[in-house]
């Protein structure tokens, strides 16, 4: 086994741990989302235009990721740049409108604190969003690092973690959107 | 067109197809003759065609030389994950039930 292959095997038993967190949240979500304790509940908060859009702009990063990542196997720097680059302005305007939907749930009096169902919600997608704060601030370094070093075999394994971790958490979304919105708005 | 590029595209293609139609049925299960529980099945069964979807098509651990650790650990998550939320939902469900 090569070093690398180590390193990627180590980092996959990493993204399954971090799956059994995001399954404990969802327990707790599928458990809690009845108990409004009077306050609003989800189909009064949820504005399905705005998720449908965090959806498919999630959806279109993981594409161009994986297109940055075929760039990178080919050694092509420019392209890698520029596909890395709209991944990452993907990921900042999926990341604007979720705390725009958070601000708005705020000032409408759906805070974490008014009931059981909107702390588990804003645990379970708070802790989505902040994940894919830290995605962006790799993908970031790892583009310094495409252009500054050369795309040897070291470079080339970082940044197929990091494109693994994105792609991880494209894939959780998917159970978000189904569970928490789906859910919410069709009961 | 290599052989690898294409299958990311038709992966990215049926993707987006599976994310819409489950949009729409969710803001209008009536169209597709759904009811509530009806429309709840139906997106998850769209969801976890997707989630295969992106398995297949994006995570490409697959091509590593140690697939089958790498299998091996994602199966046995896989059914971490299903006891979890599986007897998560069975015991609140019956604690709720006696409490009745």
């Amino acid at each position: 086994m090569e070093a690398s292959d180590t390193k990627i095997f180590g980092f996959w038993i990493y993204l399954m741990t971090d799956l059994i967190i995001f399954a404990v949240l969802f327990a707790c979500y599928i458990v809690l989302h009845g108990n409004t304790f009077t306050g609003p509940s989800s189909q009064e908060l949820f504005h399905m235009p705005s998720v449908l859009a965090e959806t498919l702009i999630l959806l279109t990063s993981s594409f161009t990721c994986s297109l940055g990542m075929f760039a990178v196997h080919r050694r092509i720097k420019n392209w890698a740049l520029v596909w890395f680059s709209i991944t990452f302005l993907l990921g900042a305007s999926f990341l604007c409108i979720e705390i725009l939907e958070f601000t708005d749930l705020i000032g409408r009096g759906a805070t974490w604190q008014r009931s059981a169902f909107l702390s588990s919600f804003f645990t379970l997608v708070g802790t989505h969003g902040l994940h894919i704060a830290i995605g962006l601030l790799w993908m970031a370094v790892m583009m310094f690092h495409i252009v500054w070093r050369p795309l040897g075999g070291h470079t080339v394994s970082r940044i197929f973690r990091m494109a693994l971790f994105w792609h991880f958490l494209d894939f959780v979304w998917i159970f978000i959107f189904t569970t928490v919105y789906g859910i919410g708005y069709l009961q | 067109m290599s052989r690898e590029l294409s299958l990311r595209i038709t992966g990215f293609l049926s993707a987006l197809l599976l994310t819409l139609t489950a949009y729409y049925i969710i803001v209008n299960p009536a169209y597709f003759n759904l009811d509530a529980q009806g429309a709840v099945i139906a997106i998850f069964t769209l969801a976890l065609i997707q989630s295969m979807v992106q398995l297949i098509f994006f995570i490409d651990i697959w091509q590593e030389k140690e697939v089958f650790w790498n299998l091996a650990v994602f199966f046995s998550t896989a059914s971490i994950i299903f006891i979890i939320i599986y007897f998560s939902i069975w015991i609140i469900d019956h604690l709720n039930y006696h409490m009745h």
